[in-house]
């Protein structure tokens, strides 16, 4: 495993393979993660050099909270990692952070829930169960692993 | 060209769901949100969730401040 990064997607210029491996892996997590709406900031999860998922920040009404969407098309340890060390950077920003996932989507449910999210409640939407999470900055910091934070 | 990402000038680059990077500068390697956040996301005009996402989550993001407010209540 490299060097784990967060890099917005406007700060480089990508290749032609890191961006085929992430379109692939957007088409191939497509229907697995709510459709985001608005106009919002997107970071590609560098493993080295390879792209290995997308963290999306996106506004909310509240200036104090923010909304992350997540999506990971790897399976290894690398995504609490990243989680935790961009939800320590977001909570120096942030005092609320709020993410939605599928009900069914059980590898994001457990990567929120090791960070301290709690489960606020559930909507429905195009026929599918959505679970909306939450975390407060104080919560966060009680809960996330140091040696994550120490090492991420 | 929602869900692709791209080089190409003001196409607005990756997107998910309809959504596009912000256009103007950004600061070259960042890693882990460090050094971008303030130029890209405290820009409210050019940067929000969508009235019906916004919708969606309030009610979800008042019973989560509520619950800080319970907690910050409790005590001795």
């Amino acid at each position: 495993m490299g060097k784990l990064e967060l890099v917005h997607g406007r700060a480089r210029n990508w290749t032609d393979e890191q961006m085929r491996i992430v379109n692939e892996g957007i088409e191939a997590t497509q229907s697995t993660v709510p459709t985001l709406e608005g106009t919002f900031d997107s970071f590609l999860v560098l493993d080295g050099d390879t792209p290995v998922g997308l963290v999306s920040i996106i506004p909310t009404s509240n200036p104090e909270a923010v909304e992350v969407g997540v999506r990971f098309w790897t399976r290894n340890n690398v995504a609490g990692r990243v989680m935790a060390r961009g939800l320590q950077d977001l909570f120096t920003r942030f005092n609320y952070i709020i993410a939605r996932c599928y009900a069914n989507n059980m590898i994001v449910r457990r990567l929120v829930q090791r960070a301290g999210f709690i489960l606020l409640g559930t909507y429905r939407e195009h026929g599918r169960s959505l679970h909306v999470y939450g975390c407060r900055k104080t919560d966060f910091e009680r809960v996330a692993p140091k040696g994550v934070l120490r090492n991420g | 060209m929602a869900d692709m990402l791209t080089n190409a000038p003001g196409e607005g680059g990756l997107s998910e769901g309809g959504g596009a990077f912000l256009g103007g500068a950004v600061p070259a390697a960042t890693g882990l949100f460090g050094g971008v956040l303030d130029q890209a996301i405290f820009q409210p005009q050019q940067n929000r969730a969508s009235g019906r996402q916004a919708a969606q989550i309030d009610p979800f993001l008042d019973s989560l401040m509520a619950l800080g407010e319970q907690v910050g209540s409790g005590g001795d």
